[in-house]
């Protein structure tokens, strides 16, 4: 045998990504097949299908220094009832808990579920993308502090839950791991918010996971909101049984380098999901969707909507799969993509895709890249608007396909960000 | 000419027919009406051999052979003509090369020579004229955009092109117009000759003012509950089904 | 009713199994299997090739020694074993063709089996046809008479030895040898193919089509096409693929190049029904091809494509909009029967400004086959007002097959404007009831609607092809509905 090699510098990224979280305080016992899987999987090329457009090798780099203690954030959703938990960097704030005990509803940071009903959260744990992608398996072998709710079998949620991580200015580092189990016949919403200081930077590398029992409803919204150099992967994993109800929503404010990985899996029959998310990168930002449904069993239906826009010299990149599989029978799946491009320099890729392996099913996508419909331009023009105007209108008619899904209170804060972004009026 | 005996059948474990007996003659017009649920589709479809349909006790003969025994594309070559209640859209083939195709193929299974394209033409106006279907529709695919009206006059042209032995029109009437169904009707009456006989299923009378036919029969729960002349249909859309259903259910308690 | 309809040669489509099985025993000069140096020079010895022919070669043959064969495609198959097949097979013949006379008789009953009897083609159609069995062009038809346009239609070998500066200027300009794994194979060990060129405003007055074969065994056939047509020429090509029943996989890695200079326009088309394999999977032909088109300002090229046969299918005719205003086009009807695994589509690169690509793809599944549509479209920074619209559809006939999309869509042109369906739908079982009822047999039916299903592909196809694709798509589908 030669002497000790020289580690790989993905294999060097990790150690410094793992130790700065645990200095900083994992929760529970990192995942043993992440932990292996990180060895063994390889780091993401271009080379490599899910990331011929995404470059992730200047994120070999990243060295985070000492997170600062954390202070806490000035409060978001202030005029929205809901339980609201607060982590920065990964650390829960300390906010309001609500236990109703072993066989009632928990809202609170998975910490404390951990300590309570170590039970209750292990049953519910499912590893996600942790065991096939490199990033997942990184987050999951030193997961941090998010939220946990479980909301057992035929109970219902009265208020909102707002999970809400901010990362802190300098350059640093985030793990947190959200859980949502919500059982059979129950009903729940949650937001996830995700922001940062204007000049935070670093990596933040964080899973979403949520269990939707047989005739649950579940919805969440996702806005991420993060002014600075922050690279974002976001883990967001969902599994939805029979007759279940799933609607996820996911809205990229702002973002300096993101991808998120979103994916669900139908595992009962009727089983009814929507995902819809909007985006907006300019200056040279780099925006990246994957999303991936399966139908696994009979008569499931989903609806993909993801619209967004290119300004400037970014980046957006969609991929969206439906994989339907054999002998899931009379699924109805549609998924639509809508681009515009607005920038001289910016760049659109798309990829959706289909993979069928059933007959009786009526699947169908969509994707268009483009620009501004040049007759609605002029009407609009003619009636005396500046073409500034005219854009900014145009661009939030474009949007608001997707934005009006969500609560009036994140769809006014996404669009307000918006508009000072572009300088909207 | 046709002759249905205690038919029972079933769609998945669901009974529909529960001894159905009737007789048709050559020639003749026999409606059939009912409430709905009663069966009548049903009835429709099995005269046509769509397989989803199990047929579990009876028998039907159309001109002394087993029908049972034959599967759709024979059964049309018997000359069995079901005027569908939804007539399905096929993309990209057009209503005039389906014909072709069908005619020829009947043709050829009867072991006849296929028509010329000349007088397959010559046919083609004469039928479209009888149902005043316009050119444009002969040429578009098969009832792919076609309204409702539409629809069911090319049903009734393509009748007149294959010149069937036995019409079934399963609820030709619905979703029609005044005028339409005047036209419809036409092209219908027409056609009715001593060798042509005629089942028109519907729920409503009106059609019946058009197309008058020699018996009416009630079906009711799977079986046919009464028969009488053209005026049980008046009868019945003045007094509603319930007198009879009702009637033989006392009848049968 | 059309002549070509009633054409008895075109019957032959008609049949069940697949009719094209049978082998030819013609003695053949075959090559002992192996790769090396050594069997490229033979192979360039052999067709007397000058030695710029050679150096291009054996340089294609480094660079392929260090590629590997792509796995990215959507099929599994066992990769060939490149030393066990043979690089060469020609029917021997004693001397240079001079006309069809001369022609083997053999083969000519081969041809005539084909349907491609050239005094019947001749005589029918007007269709001038170079035929290539296995690896080497026998006869081409009409020479003389598209000689007085100036038309230069002959083997790629006959090329090599009369217009060697043509060739030498455009061969492997839109192919690189480098392209990939296939294309740098096939430069190394190519051994015929066709060569089309079409003189400055010349329009050829009839279609040109090469008829490709491959009849040895253990032969892999490497045919290689390069079509010029100059500025303001227009030129159409047909191109029919069979290969008889074989046990073992027979490989086929074709190169065709496309040349349409400024305001010319290319139609290719091709029915390609190499031997499928049987039922089981066992057999067929694997058919890795690379074809490739490129147009200057104004140009057209337009690929047209009826994919019934091979065992595993990897073809992605593509075409590079370079000049300003240019034209793409892609129309294809991929049907996967029993075992058959498809990966095709295309790839449009949109280089210069108001460039215009349509994309039509109509994909059937049945048995259990897997049929895959991967397609590219590129806007490059400078396609300014560029356009594509692509539909892709596909049609599910059991429930034990597969329908896949693949599209990749790259915008870098805020000016652009791409657009891309695609749905899956199964045949209905409401749509052949219907027929059945108006007296259609079932194969009639699912015949008439899987025609009404291709029909704006199938509308793309010169008239004789037309109706032999017709009968072919229905011949393919026999008895395949779940």
């Amino acid at each position: 045998m030669s002497e000790v090699a020289t580690p790989s510098k993905h294999a060097v990224l990790a150690t410094r990504i793992t130790d700065a979280c645990s200095a900083h305080g994992v929760v529970g016992e990192g995942n043993p097949q992440a932990i292996a899987a990180l060895e063994a999987l390889p780091y993401p090329t271009t080379r490599q299908e899910r990331w011929k457009y995404t470059r992730v090798t200047r994120l070999l780099d990243i060295a985070p220094q000492a997170t600062p203690a954390g202070t806490l954030p000035e409060p978001v959703l202030a005029g929205l009832d809901a339980h609201t938990l607060t982590f920065v960097a990964g650390q829960y704030m300390g906010d309001d808990i609500l236990d109703e005990g072993p066989e009632g509803c928990f809202v609170g940071p998975r910490s404390v579920a951990l300590e309570r009903y170590p039970q209750r959260v292990l049953e519910g744990s499912t590893d996600g993308f942790a065991t096939t992608e490199w990033f997942a398996a990184l987050q999951s072998a030193a997961p941090q502090d998010g939220g946990c709710v479980i909301v057992p079998a035929g109970h219902r949620l009265e208020r909102p839950v707002v999970l809400r991580h901010h990362m802190p200015s300098g350059i640093g580092v985030a793990q947190p791991e959200h859980l949502f189990l919500i059982g059979d016949g129950a009903t729940a919403e949650g937001i996830i918010w995700s922001d940062s200081a204007t000049d935070a930077a670093g990596l933040l590398n964080g899973a979403i996971t949520a269990k939707v029992g047989d005739m649950a409803d579940f919805s969440l919204e996702i806005v991420q909101d993060e002014p600075g150099e922050l690279h974002h992967i976001g883990h967001h994993h969902f599994t939805q049984g029979a007759n279940s109800k799933l609607t996820v929503r996911t809205a990229t404010a702002n973002a300096h380098w993101l991808r998120n990985d979103l994916h669900i899996v139908q595992d009962g029959v009727h089983a009814d999901s929507t995902f819809h998310g909007c985006y907006l990168p300019n200056g040279q930002q780099f925006v990246d969707h994957h999303t991936r449904i399966d139908h696994a069993h009979p008569d499931g239906r989903s609806n993909e909507l993801y619209k967004g826009l290119a300004a400037d010299r970014s980046t957006a990149v969609f991929n969206g799969k439906i994989m339907v599989h054999k002998d899931a029978q009379r699924i109805e799946a549609y998924q639509s993509n809508r681009n515009l491009l607005l920038g001289e320099q910016a760049a659109m890729y798309a990829k959706p895709e289909l993979e069928i392996y059933a007959d009786d099913v009526r699947c169908s996508h969509g994707c268009t890249t483009g620009q501004f419909d040049r007759e609605a331009l002029f009407y609009l023009r003619s009636r005396g608007m500046t073409e500034t105007a005219a854009h900014n209108l145009l661009v939030q008619a474009f949007l608001a396909e997707v934005l009006d899904g969500f609560r009036e209170e994140i769809r006014d804060y996404v669009h307000d960000v918006y508009a000072r972004r572009l300088g909207w009026s | 000419m046709l002759k249905i005996e205690n038919l029972h059948a079933r769609i998945g474990d669901t009974e529909i027919l529960k001894g159905l007996t009737l007789s048709l003659g050559t020639g003749e017009v026999h409606a059939i009406m009912g409430p709905n649920g009663s069966g009548k589709s049903t009835l429709a479809s099995i005269l046509a051999g769509r397989e989803d349909y199990e047929v579990t006790a009876g028998s039907i003969t159309f001109d002394g052979v087993d029908l049972l025994e034959l599967d759709a594309t024979e059964r049309a070559v018997a000359g069995i003509f079901l005027a569908f209640q939804y007539p399905v859209e096929i993309p990209g083939v057009s209503n005039i090369n389906f014909l072709r195709t069908a005619l020829n193929s009947i043709r050829e299974q009867r072991e006849e020579a296929p028509i010329s394209g000349k007088d397959f033409l010559a046919k083609v106006k004469a039928c479209a004229q009888l149902v005043e279907l316009d050119g444009k529709l002969r040429d578009r695919s098969v009832n792919e955009g076609f309204s409702g009206g539409e629809k069911k006059r090319n049903e009734v042209f393509q009748m007149a092109m294959l010149e069937p032995r036995l019409a079934v029109l399963d609820e030709t009437d619905s979703g029609l117009d005044i005028d339409a169904l005047r036209i419809v009707s036409h092209g219908v009456n027409s056609m009715r000759s001593a060798d042509r006989s005629f089942l028109v299923i519907t729920h409503y009378q009106r059609l019946l003012d058009h197309i008058v036919p020699d018996h009416v029969h009630v079906l009711a729960g799977g079986r046919i509950v009464h028969s009488g002349g053209k005026e049980l249909a008046l009868e019945l859309e003045e007094k509603g089904y319930d007198w009879i259903v009702d009637a033989q259910a006392t009848e049968q308690a | 009713m059309s002549a070509a309809e009633e054409n008895p040669l075109l019957d032959e489509f008609t049949r069940k199994e697949y009719e094209f099985g049978f082998t030819t025993d013609i003695d053949a000069d075959t090559l002992a299997p192996g790769l090396n140096e050594e069997v490229i020079r033979i192979i360039s010895k052999k067709k007397n090739e000058p030695e710029w022919m050679l150096n291009w070669r054996l340089e294609a043959f480094s660079v392929w020694q260090t590629m590997e064969e792509p796995e990215w495609a959507h099929v599994q198959y066992k990769k060939p074993d490149y030393q066990a097949i043979s690089y060469y097979s020609a029917p021997k013949s004693k001397a240079p063709l001079g006309s069809l006379d001369e022609v083997d008789p053999e083969l000519r009953a081969t041809m005539d089996k084909l349907g491609i009897s050239m005094e019947e083609q001749k005589r029918l159609s007007g269709v001038a046809v170079d035929f290539v069995m296995d690896s080497v062009s026998v006869a081409t038809s009409f020479k003389d008479k598209l000689a007085e346009l100036g038309i230069i239609f002959c083997s790629m070998s006959e090329a090599i030895q009369e217009h060697p500066e043509l060739v030498k200027q455009h061969l492997g300009t839109v192919v690189p040898v480098k392209d990939n794994f296939f294309s740098a194979l096939n430069a190394a060990v190519f051994t015929d193919g066709s060569f089309c060129y079409i003189p400055k405003g010349a329009r050829c007055p009839m279609e040109l089509s090469t008829y490709f074969r491959i009849n040895e065994a253990g032969t892999g056939q490497f045919e290689r096409t390069l079509v010029v047509a100059e500025a303001g020429s227009y030129v159409s090509y047909l191109e029919g693929c069979t290969a008889p029943q074989r046990d073992e996989n027979q490989l086929h890695a074709a190169v065709v190049e496309l040349i349409a200079k400024d305001d010319a326009e290319i139609k290719y088309s091709t029915v390609q029904n190499w031997y499928p394999g049987d039922a089981e999977g066992k057999g067929g032909v694997f058919n890795f091809v690379t074809k490739r088109g490129i147009c200057e300002a104004r140009a057209k090229i337009s690929w047209t494509q009826v994919e019934t046969g091979s065992a595993v299918t990897w073809k992605y005719p593509s075409c590079i909009l370079k000049g300003d205003g240019s034209v793409g086009e892609f129309y294809s009807v991929a049907v996967t029967n029993n075992a058959q695994q498809a990966d095709t589509g295309t790839k449009m690169i949109h280089l210069g400004a108001n460039t215009h690509s349509t994309i039509i793809s109509k994909g059937i599944s049945a048995g259990n086959s897997q049929n895959s549509y991967r397609g590219l479209v590129q806007i490059g920074p400078r396609a300014r007002n560029a356009r594509n619209f692509s539909q892709c559809d596909s049609l599910l006939m059991t429930d034990t097959s597969g329908a896949h999309t693949f599209p990749y869509i790259e915008t870098k042109n805020p000016t652009a404007h791409v657009e891309h369906e695609a749905t899956t739908s199964r045949i209905g079982e409401d749509q052949i009831f219907y027929c059945l009822q108006r007296g259609l047999t079932e194969e009639q039916a699912i015949g008439l609607i899987v025609n009404g299903y291709a029909k704006e592909v199938l509308n793309k196809l010169p008239m004789e092809f037309a109706v032999e694709a017709r009968k072919l798509l229905a011949i393919s589908l026999e008895g395949s509905v779940g």
